[in-house]
């Protein structure tokens, strides 16, 4: 069974990383998304996200099952939600698999797929105004 | 019938709580939009640039809505 978590408190990525580290796994592949200054040419303040939490659980489980059962391997997802700074984590993928051929490849499918369907969406906060981001629209 | 429709993203800020609506019996999630976007021309664009989702799983526009459902507006997201 994947772990996903979908919550505000802040991503300890050791700990993500610990629970896909079982000694028969050689690879472990992590992805951390971060809060970025720039964003289509405008600072960022920081960042604000909301979800549809319980859909947005079901998803990351059926994301995370999918890759696991394609690449015979161990998911752990942590998305976090509210106000993140400059530099925080929002969202973490760890994949542990025996090779890394199989990590590298479920970790960038989870977190592409984790772009496109979960019910997730970041507010940008700038000094002139905040702006929903909803795909590549920026929408004050 | 009694639904419940929930949006999402900048459609949040139009309807930050659960807006009630009284539909047809056996209403598409199609049938709801149309409905949705006649009551509020700010919700012209959901038809062509949201998906929709009932009681937390996506849904088609030509899938029934059940009575006593929850039915989300879900504009392109943005996690990650």
């Amino acid at each position: 069974m994947p772990i996903v978590i979908v919550g505000e408190d802040a991503i300890d990525v050791a700990v993500l990383e610990a629970t896909v580290s079982a000694v028969e796994n050689g690879a472990v592949c992590t992805f951390v998304g971060q809060v970025r200054r720039q964003s289509r040419g405008r600072e960022v303040e920081y960042l604000e996200y909301r979800a549809y939490g319980p859909m947005a659980e079901k998803q990351l489980i059926k994301i995370a099952s999918e890759a696991e059962a394609q690449w015979g391997c161990e998911v752990a997802i942590q998305h976090r939600l509210g106000k993140i700074l400059l530099g925080e984590a929002s969202v973490v993928v760890a994949v542990g698999s025996p090779h890394r051929a199989e990590a590298f490849a479920a970790c960038r499918w989870c977190i592409d797929t984790l772009k496109e369907n979960v019910p997730i969406w970041k507010r940008e906060v700038c000094p002139d105004g905040s702006f929903w981001i909803e795909g590549d629209e920026a929408v004050s | 019938m009694q639904v419940t429709i929930q949006f999402f993203g900048h459609y949040s800020d139009l309807y930050p709580e659960p807006l009630p609506l009284t539909v047809p019996d056996e209403a598409t999630v199609g049938e709801v939009v149309a409905l949705l976007t006649e009551r509020d021309p700010r919700l012209s664009r959901i038809g062509t640039h949201c998906r929709f989702a009932i009681d937390a799983e996506y849904a088609r526009l030509e899938d029934r809505v059940p009575p006593d459902s929850l039915m989300a507006v879900l504009p392109p997201m943005s996690g990650g």
